[in-house]
């Protein structure tokens, strides 16, 4: 009993809570270890690897080929970008020129994945807090972009569309009428989308001022992409190092103020728009023209050769099973995911196969910011944090 | 412009401490430099605190196995990226199985996950770290995966309790 003038005290205590593996809003299977003091979370102990594959010890043992499908794998909501990523690296070490045609179809690809992967983060982050609808919306707006993907490449999930010196299969009539067609509906959705949460006060509540962290916190901690531009930094691998000719397009990137999950959403909603505004420079710039660099080493023939021609096939069976041998060195290529900066970092030792390749995944990185984000924070704001840094565990675990 | 930017690092570096430089790597356009491992912590902290450098921001930080390639065994890499000029450099030392590295936890907080896993995949310690236990992996797991004589194949079984750790098996 409490002593008469003193007054009595509800008795916390430290509690620890398991969060995950198989939790919801990890967005696949991430545990979280969470000490508690009462409702406020003092401690953020992540465990990783749930999903860890090895794909670093893998791609060592196979041909610079047969590690592109590996990255489809990574991140498995923008495979393309992954695709993307691991090609550069390799055209470098190469030194292939990538013809034009090529480029842009990557970068419109790219940017479609990127309005794709952002689409699922909306719906999801969103589903977590507690808003059942827009995850409906969102995925009604993913699978046609699902559908282009299927037309373009032949698979919707992991196209392993963006091969090393240029992209398989030429983008057809149809597709591109399709993609126009969803260029037009998508901006009315996007308003639909801000429509149900930007000024909606439930929304507000649950995310302004949370999850705050500092341009000079988040640059230390190596944090990339949008959840680093939330806090009002600019930078973004397509403006400050171009490739694959992001230099000749007009687009902003959007900045945020307050680096709070509010700031984060707001962010990448505006991607939305810019990722619509590339794709339309995109097709205007679409000329005529070869999709394959003119390397006949590196670079299957295609398939309806192979299938006539025996001078092809062998030259197909000799690609596809011993490999073609890149020069020795190391380079580091880093391209800009809808997560932050992917960089791969690759050393060949003149044969076939890499000798090291090493992954330097935007989700794994920014994810260490979890703590520094929910630490002071409430238990309930801890869904909302882990959902706005935009995990995808296929990426963090490797 | 690229270049002579270059240089600057290289210049730079030289002036302030110098001989520390053992070799520099210029290949497509990447420039990777060479360095004592003792030094790597005073390198770093001034890579980012110089004012016309500011190599700020540690993309990547990672461990190659060259087993029966090079004198030393193991290169850990550090990618360093300056958000003021927008420029990158890579930064190596040589390390010999069973050394370990001075951390660069306290100049990037970034780079704890980052050596955490260097660590687990090769077995390259790192000095200093505030918390250095398997991340991806398993607790119990023995071995270093990424290292090249670890097999790619085979069944591992786990020994009943916490101290036994993995038996490796091969496959027949």
């Amino acid at each position: 009993m409490a002593e008469a003038g003193v007054k009595p005290r509800i008795r916390t205590e430290r509690m620890t809570l398991h969060m995950g593996p198989q939790h919801p809003s990890t967005h696949g299977v991430l545990r979280v270890d969470l000490e508690l003091d009462g409702e406020v979370i003092v401690g953020v102990t992540p465990y990783l690897g749930h999903l860890h594959r090895g794909i670093e010890k893998i791609a060592e043992n196979r041909t610079f080929h047969q590690v592109l499908p590996l990255t489809d794998r990574l991140d498995y909501l923008s495979p393309m970008i992954n695709n993307l990523g691991y090609c550069l690296a390799v055209e470098k070490l190469l030194g292939l020129e990538v013809p034009e045609r090529a480029q842009v179809i990557r970068v419109i690809m790219a940017e479609l994945t990127r309005i794709q992967s952002h689409l699922v983060w909306f719906g999801t982050h969103v589903l977590d807090i507690g808003a059942m609808s827009p995850i409906m919306y969102a995925f009604r707006e993913r699978e046609q972009i699902l559908d282009i993907f299927e037309m373009v490449a032949g698979a919707r999930m992991n196209p392993t569309y963006i091969r090393i010196g240029g992209v398989n299969g030429d983008l057809t009539s149809e597709a591109i009428d399709k993609i126009w067609s969803f260029l037009e509906e998508f901006p009315r959705h996007i308003k639909e989308y801000e429509g149900l949460l930007t000024k909606n006060q439930i929304w507000i509540n649950r995310t302004k001022g949370v999850g705050v962290i500092s341009a000079e916190e988040a640059i230390n901690l190596g944090t990339t992409g949008p959840t680093l531009r939330s806090c009002g930094f600019k930078w973004d691998l397509r403006k400050t190092n171009p490739y694959s000719g992001y230099e000749t397009y007009d687009f902003e990137i959007p900045l945020g103020k307050n680096g709070d999950v509010y700031d984060r959403y707001l962010v990448r909603i505006e991607e939305l728009r810019q990722s619509v505004d590339l794709i339309k420079q995109g097709l205007n710039k679409l000329k005529p023209g070869p999709i394959y660099a003119d390397e006949a080493k590196v670079i299957p023939p295609p398939k309806e050769k192979v299938m006539t021609d025996i001078g092809a096939l062998i030259h197909h069976f000799k690609i596809m099973s011993e490999g073609f041998k890149v020069p020795e060195g190391e380079v580091y290529v880093a391209i800009e995911t809808p997560r932050g900066e992917l960089g791969y970092y690759i050393v060949s030792d003149g044969s076939s196969r890499p000798y090291r390749v090493k992954i330097r995944t935007p989700s794994f990185i920014n994810l260490e910011a979890l703590e520094t984000l929910a630490k002071g924070r409430l238990i309930a704001d801890i869904v909302a944090i882990i959902g706005s840094i935009d995990i995808v565990l296929g990426e963090v675990d490797k | 412009m690229n270049e002579e930017k270059e240089h600057l690092v290289v210049k730079k570096l030289e002036e302030a401490f110098p001989g520390v430089i053992k070799k520099v790597i210029r290949a497509f356009g990447e420039t990777g430099i060479v360095l004592e491992k003792e030094e790597i912590k005073k390198v770093c902290q001034y890579l980012k605190e110089d004012e016309e450098l500011r190599f700020d921001h540690l993309s990547d930080l990672c461990g190659v196995d060259y087993l029966g390639k090079k004198e030393k065994r193991f290169e850990v890499v550090y990618q360093l990226y300056s958000t003021k000029t927008h420029k990158r450099l890579r930064l190596k030392v040589e390390v010999e199985e069973g050394e370990s590295v001075p951390t660069v936890t306290d100049i990037w907080a970034g780079a704890n996950w980052l050596e955490r896993e260097c660590w687990e995949m090769f077995g390259i310690n790192f000095e200093g770290h505030p918390d250095m236990r398997r991340l991806l992996t398993i607790e119990e797991f023995g071995g270093f995966p990424l290292r090249k004589d670890f097999p790619l194949m085979g069944k591992a079984e786990i020994v009943e309790g916490r101290e036994g750790g993995v038996k490796w098996q091969k496959r027949e």
